[in-house]
């Protein structure tokens, strides 16, 4: 019984993991949108959506038969916040990227491409410790959180005192790497969940 | 908080062997209390003590206390047939009387006890205990049929009824469903259910799973040590110990 629970626990581990590394795919093509270079994140994002769909499917199968409990049903039931978590992070993404084309600004994106250093590191990190369990990174995933909401507050005033098309760009974008830096906090937050019961 | 059992530095030995070692323990008043722990652990032996039932094993030696209801039953002047009486308890077998009939199993009691002093009063008290044990709409028509007649489930609901008559303010129920078929398992979750409203009921169970599905509170013990005490959505969410973790995901055996 419990060989059979595991081996749907690792399979839902390997859905994650390839959820993390799509999810960092649509961060990075972000940067290359910045600089005109069109990528598709739909399709990554598409993607997304049917992993966590097979997550959630994983996740009701292993609940019917095995009834988990302890970190066994944390595990479970972070895994369907986290997948949740990382579609909606490329669903921001894929906003940018509507945002960009639609606008099509001639901006330099100095503010933006600074936060979006950040919110990229704050994903891999986000995965990273809710995959190996890493309480010690969520600290630097909250840390890098405050960073950006001042970010996201710096870029309103900037658009308050100069409001043409590049500051307004710039704030919408940087709203959504906001969110983005949200959703990569509650993955920190479904790590610590995990870890030792704890909701932060 | 005044509690239905408690068991102060409780130490259990046949003969040589020391099987529950230095338990505390505070079981609320109403509501299921599941012991859960795996084979040999000392549970059956622990619930043998909350009705002085361990003392049939000439070998078993208690140290220490256990109280009902604040008052400890192993005092000099305690007299374990009265502890017995408020104290109902029900086995793994299902163990009515196989040569009286269904009505005769709940009143037995009542009767060897002179808890009633009319016909029409037993025949209520018949009625209420198997009304209570959810099998009255069942064996309503054939009372004076013999225990032989029904399944394994009704006869275990008929041996909780039979307690019930009684009045007893604690249950304790050793394995209950461990015989018993899903169908008949799930009649008694439910009845345990319902009746943790009205009583304190004490649960032995090697099944995590059932502990979960019908407990207030839940005990782990290992080797004769009470590992763990907590309510059962934080003891199955987030258990404290280690041993319990591994227990309750079945890793350990």
């Amino acid at each position: 019984m419990r060989k059979l629970l595991e081996l749907g626990l690792k399979q839902m581990e390997k859905l994650l993991q390839e959820m993390g590394e799509t999810t960092i795919e649509c961060a990075n093509s972000i940067e290359k949108i910045l600089d005109r270079e069109w990528d598709n994140i739909e399709d990554k994002s598409s993607k997304l959506h049917i992993l966590r769909e097979e997550i959630i499917d994983i996740a009701t199968e292993l609940l019917v038969r095995y009834q988990p409990v302890a970190s066994d049903l944390r595990y479970i039931q972070a895994s369907i916040d986290v997948s949740y978590d990382l579609y909606r992070i490329s669903r921001y993404a894929m906003e940018i990227e509507r945002t960009i084309k639609i606008t099509n600004p001639n901006c330099e994106f100095r503010d933006v491409k600074n936060a979006l250093k950040t919110v990229n590191e704050m994903i891999k990190t986000a995965v990273e410790a809710f995959l190996s369990k890493d309480e010690l990174l969520v600290g630097k995933l909250i840390e890098m959180d405050t960073k950006i909401d001042r970010r996201y507050i710096d870029s309103i005033k900037a658009l308050k005192e100069q409001p043409d098309l590049c500051k307004a760009v710039e704030a919408l974008i940087i709203r959504h790497l906001e969110r983005i830096s949200d959703h990569a906090k509650y993955i920190g937050g479904a790590t610590i969940y995990v870890k030792n019961g704890k909701r932060i | 908080m005044r509690f239905a059992i408690e068991t102060v530095n409780l130490h259990i030995y046949y003969g040589s062997n020391h099987v529950i070692k230095g338990v505390n323990l505070q079981i609320p008043e109403k509501g299921v209390f599941a012991l859960m722990g795996p084979s040999g652990c000392g549970k059956s032996t622990m619930l043998r003590t909350f009705n002085r039932l361990i003392e049939l094993n000439e070998e078993a030696r208690i140290e220490g206390e256990v109280k009902l209801f604040g008052k400890n039953i192993y005092s000099s002047d305690v007299d374990p047939i009265e502890v017995r009486k408020q104290v109902g308890m029900v086995f793994q077998y299902p163990n009515p009387f196989p040569h009286l009939t269904i009505y005769d199993n709940v009143a037995i009691g009542l009767k060897l006890n002179r808890l009633v002093s009319s016909k029409e009063e037993m025949d209520k008290r018949v009625e209420w205990a198997l009304k209570k044990a959810a099998l009255w709409d069942e064996v309503k028509d054939r009372l004076k049929d013999y225990p032989s007649s029904l399944s394994g489930g009704q006869r275990q609901r008929l041996v909780i009824a039979r307690a019930l008559a009684m009045k007893p303010k604690i249950l304790l129920m050793d394995e209950p469903t461990a015989n018993i078929d899903p169908v008949g398992t799930s009649k008694i979750e439910e009845l345990l259910f319902e009746l943790r409203k009205d009583y304190t009921i004490v649960l032995v169970t090697h099944s995590p799973a059932q502990a979960a599905r019908i407990s207030n509170y839940v005990g782990f013990l290992y080797s004769g040590e009470l590992i763990e005490v907590g309510p059962t959505r934080k003891v199955f969410e987030n258990p404290e110990h280690e041993l319990t973790e591994q227990y309750v995901t079945g890793v350990l055996g």
